[in-house]
């Protein structure tokens, strides 16, 4: 049965699914709901979860890795400065291999200050080595969690589901929440086996010495490449169960396309109109959605483009002194490619600025006068 | 247990960084530049007090239940505890840590319940088998009294000669009873008694056998004569009947010679005698008022003493002095001068003026005069009036201690100067080397032939106050002032057993170890080990740090709650 949630009520909605037990959290706009929710839902019965109040986010992300070393499901989420104020600790929850799942409500990263939506947060903690799952709408929001949990847990590395604020975390959609039973059926108790064991007493994330600290490592690394494999494993079996299906790119209208745009989030909803109202033009265009960043699925994508000759990539954020940091990626995987297109990097949206249909297509329209501008290029601003 | 593991392949490595082997591979010690020292240290309390009782360690029993222990660890260094826990100043709350956190521990309080334990139930002290030597003491007071029982504890044949008829001088013949009832008193005496000492009333050296016979026939004689010589004051002259000093009046009222007075006294003075003095004739039936010629700042009596005359409605007239005194029908008139206060003089106090043309006159009966007391010598004979008895008694080997030694007088001091007089003896007699005049050696530490603990006493920067709750301090119950001053009743009640208790438990414990195992669990190398105190609830407990992995972090010396973990440069 469908119900009317916001992003953030269908993440919580995925949470109490996925019987998370341990929830550490710090309220920051816009990621507050999400917990809100679940310290209601831990108080009053409906989880049987400890949600613990913590005095940072850092603090918060502490308790998820003791928690998660103790063999609990742990859930945090964050958002922005809060996301920032983690960093070391993600690393440590990384390497550490712990299946911790955190929803990110994508807020941009002062300064200056500013609480609306841009991808500034996730991205710069791209390289902490956990998964990076971007939702669309808020149905992908719900699902994610659980999908998140499904693989995460096979891999032993923590995944971020990440959404966008606003858009939508507190905008409202006819969401269908899995049933309890059915949910238990894709995702059972967890049942970590390198959690503590009292009967078998270890140090957990010790001193390792330059003579051991590059397996280890390795280790990390293939867990978090064969991952692409678990992605497509478990979204197989999750289709099987809802019907649904989120692949780690998923492409739309690309047949004949000659450019393709390619984004991460809530943005490729209007990409999707914008490339309807294109074709309507006859401009041949399509579009690349890219749900998992990390791990970075480059194969997918260089398959996906082959062929065309232009992929205009729109990020969410920029990394100053470098450019858009998908457009870097793509970059990189179609550099040992073929047949490599052209790509042109674009940043939009900053800061909650709206990325519209109509900038999308003006800037699609006049791609070719743009070919020789410095990139990226910023869309739509200020002359 | 190090477990050996080789992993020479990569899928020999566990999928978690997590290792069965143990750390103990890794010698965190060597990264260490400063280390944990432990270090037990004096409490300020401890360190104020002048008979250097132990007072954390009473408290840490108190509060965990031990009585009796806390009761023996405070008898070991105090002879009369239940007499020091009423009439003391309390030098050691003066100095108490927990006065920047809430208030200070209500040590007297604490001390004055302990005492009366001892009495009830007689501590089981260490006691030295008989050394067949003996010694003389002249005087019963608290520096005569101390030094025979510490002497005794230490094997000594103890004889004090007392020319009162009964012993205890200034305990007896100048604290009113309302600060100390006699019984207390007297039980404080039989305890000394008890121990072996054999004390003769009624016997006066220089009269009734002289000191060189003294000399003769004990192998040691310690002297505490006391200073019952009042100080004169100049009443322009006078010298009719109606002056009387305020020793000698309150000696007569406790030997029970004048047991009412009527009429308006004049006190001149702001000791404690001049207080005494005043709240006794108030509970006699006279009419008293204090003058004392600087102001209440200066006043050199205990505060409690001024505030509870104060409570009785005794007037004091401050900076006030008598300049003249006279005859006029059957009363006497006294001109009285009011005085200002200037520069300071010898004592840091400021020294009072008079201001000229302020004269007045009162009337009254009686003058009693309590301007400071000089030591007596007359117990030396002859020799007591020459120019110099301390160092004819020095060149003889006569102690002197107590008021008539020099230095602070209170019964503390006195008490503690008797202590002192025992261990010099001690270690004269039995060839020991005796300790540093600076040395503040405890009779425990000298029975157990310990050391003295090195350090500053704890500071209150020391003290892990996270541990600790806010709490208000105990305070003594006072009677009625005005059902009070009609006779001589003790005016404050003690604390119960579970007062006591419950003010123990808020001592911080500064210095001492007591086994909370604190620095234990916050070690991130596990490089602590306690070696708990078995003696007595593991107060003096000791920690051992494991040097190959300590590495000098701090965290252990930052958490004890009590200040015994010294961060040092190795
Ligand atoms: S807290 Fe206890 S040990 Fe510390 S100074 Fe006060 S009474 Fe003494
Ligand atoms: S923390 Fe406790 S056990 Fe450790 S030294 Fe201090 S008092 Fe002793």
């Amino acid at each position: 049965m469908k119900q009317l949630l916001e992003g953030n009520h269908a993440v919580s909605m995925g949470v109490l699914r996925s019987r998370v037990q341990v929830i550490p959290a710090y309220p920051i706009t816009p990621q507050t709901h999400i917990s809100e929710l679940l310290a209601q839902f831990a108080s009053d019965g409906t989880m049987d979860a400890r949600y613990i109040k913590v005095e940072s986010e850092h603090s918060a992300m502490a308790a998820c890795i003791g928690a998660a070393t103790a063999g609990a499901r742990t859930f945090t989420a964050t958002s922005s400065q809060g996301l920032a104020l983690m960093h070391e600790l993600l690393h440590w929850a990384a390497g550490g291999r712990l299946p911790i799942v955190m929803a990110c409500v994508n807020r941009t990263l002062g300064a200056p200050w500013n609480i609306w939506n841009d991808q500034s947060d996730s991205m710069s903690q791209r390289d902490t080595g956990w998964l990076q799952f971007y939702c669309e709408d808020n149905q992908d929001c719900v699902d994610s969690v659980l999908l998140a949990y499904a693989v995460a847990e096979r891999v032993f590395t923590p995944a971020m589901i990440i959404l966008d604020a606003f858009i939508l975390s507190h905008t409202t959609e006819a969401v269908d929440v899995p049933d309890e039973m059915t949910a238990d059926r894709f995702l059972p108790p967890l049942n970590n086996p390198h959690a503590i064991d009292l009967d078998s007493p270890r140090a957990f994330s010790p001193v390792v010495a330059p003579d051991h600290f590059t397996e280890v490592k390795y280790r990390q690394f293939d867990a978090a490449r064969r991952a692409l494999t678990v992605i497509d494993e478990e979204n197989r079996r999750f289709k099987e169960i809802f019907g649904r299906s989120y692949s780690s790119i998923e492409t739309y209208r690309t047949d004949g396309a000659e450019t393709i745009i390619a984004a991460c989030g809530a943005v490729c909803g209007t990409i999707r109109a914008a490339v309807d109202r294109l074709r309507e033009e006859k401009t041949p265009v399509g579009m690349l959605k890219v749900r998992t960043f990390r791990p970075f699925p480059s194969e997918l994508i260089t398959d996906a483009v082959s062929g065309v000759s232009t992929v205009f990539v729109l990020d969410k954020s920029v990394i100053p002194g470098q450019g858009g940091p998908l457009a870097q990626e793509i970059r990189a995987a179609l550099y040992d490619a073929n047949k490599r297109p052209r790509v042109i990097g674009a940043v939009a949206g900053l800061g909650g600025r709206d990325i519209t249909v109509d900038l999308i297509c003006e800037a699609i329209r006049g791609l070719e006068k743009t070919k020789d501008t410095p990139q990226p290029f910023f869309l739509g601003m200020k002359k | 247990m190090t477990t050996k593991i080789t992993l020479t392949q990569i899928d020999q490595y566990p999928e978690v960084p997590s290792s069965w082997g143990g750390m103990e591979w890794n010698k965190t010690g060597s990264w260490r530049f400063l280390m944990p020292v432990f270090s037990p240290r004096p409490s300020p309390c401890s360190r104020e007090c002048p008979l250097q009782n132990n007072i954390p360690e009473m408290m840490a029993l108190l509060a965990d239940g031990d009585t009796a222990g806390a009761t023996l660890a405070l008898a070991l260094e105090n002879p009369f505890p239940a007499v020091l826990g009423r009439v003391c100043p309390a030098f050691c709350t003066e100095a108490c840590n927990r006065d920047r956190f809430d208030e200070r521990v209500s040590i007297r309080a604490v001390e004055r319940l302990l005492g009366n334990e001892a009495l009830k139930k007689h501590p089981d002290l260490p006691k030295r088998k008989a050394t067949g030597k003996s010694v003389a003491i002249v005087g019963s007071g608290p520096a005569g009294l101390s030094t025979a029982r510490f002497l005794a504890l230490l094997g000594y044949a103890v004889t004090v000669f007392e020319r009162e008829e009964a012993p205890g001088g200034v305990l007896r013949l100048g604290i009113p009873p309302y600060r100390l009832p006699r019984d207390i008193l007297d039980s404080c005496i039989d305890a000394i008694r008890r121990l072996g000492v054999d004390i003769r009333t009624g016997v006066s050296i220089g009269t009734d056998i002289i000191l060189t016979d003294l000399e003769k026939d004990f192998d040691a004689v310690f002297a505490a004569p006391g200073a019952h010589r009042s100080l004169d004051v100049d009443l322009g002259g006078y010298t009719g009947i109606g002056v009387l000093s305020g020793l000698s009046f309150l000696a007569d009222v406790f030997r029970g010679t004048i047991d009412s007075v009527t009429g308006e006294y004049a006190v001149i003075g702001g000791g404690n005698t001049a207080l005494d003095a005043a709240r006794t004739i108030l509970r006699l039936g006279g009419s008293p008022h204090i003058y004392y010629r600087r102001s209440r700042d200066e006043m050199p009596a205990f505060t409690d003493e001024i505030e509870e005359a104060r409570e009785e409605d005794i007037p004091i007239s401050y900076l006030t002095a008598p300049v003249g005194l006279t005859e006029k029908k059957g009363r006497l008139a006294m001109t009285l001068i009011t005085m200002e206060l200037g520069e300071e003089d010898a004592s840091g106090r400021r020294r009072p003026v008079q201001i000229s043309g302020s004269e007045r006159e009162v009337c009254v009966d009686r003058v009693i005069t309590a301007v400071g007391e000089a030591e007596d010598f007359s117990f030396m004979g002859t020799d007591g009036d020459k120019k110099d008895p301390v160092s004819i008694l020095d060149a003889e080997g006569v102690l002197l201690g107590g008021d008539a030694g020099g230095g602070r007088r209170t019964v503390a001091d006195a008490a503690a100067a008797g202590k002192r007089a025992a261990i010099m003896i001690d270690a004269r007699l039995s060839g020991r080397p005796a300790p540093e005049a600076t040395e503040r050696m405890t009779f425990s530490r000298w029975l157990e032939e310990r050391p003295a603990p090195e350090g500053d006493p704890v500071a209150f920067e020391d003290i892990q106050t996270a541990y600790f709750k806010k709490s208000d301090a105990y305070r003594l119950q006072k009677t009625d002032p005005h059902m009070r001053s009609g006779d001589f009743s003790e005016v404050t009640a003690g604390p119960t057993e579970r007062d006591a208790a419950a003010e123990a438990a808020r001592c911080f414990v500064c210095g001492t170890c007591i086994d909370c195992k604190t620095c234990e669990r916050f070690c991130p190398d596990f490089s602590l080990s306690i070696i708990r105190n078995l003696k007595a609830r593991g107060v003096g407990s000791s920690v051992r740090v494991d040097e190959d992995f300590c590495k000098g972090c701090g965290i252990c010396a930052r958490e004890c709650p009590r200040g015994v973990i010294v961060m040092k440069t190795p």
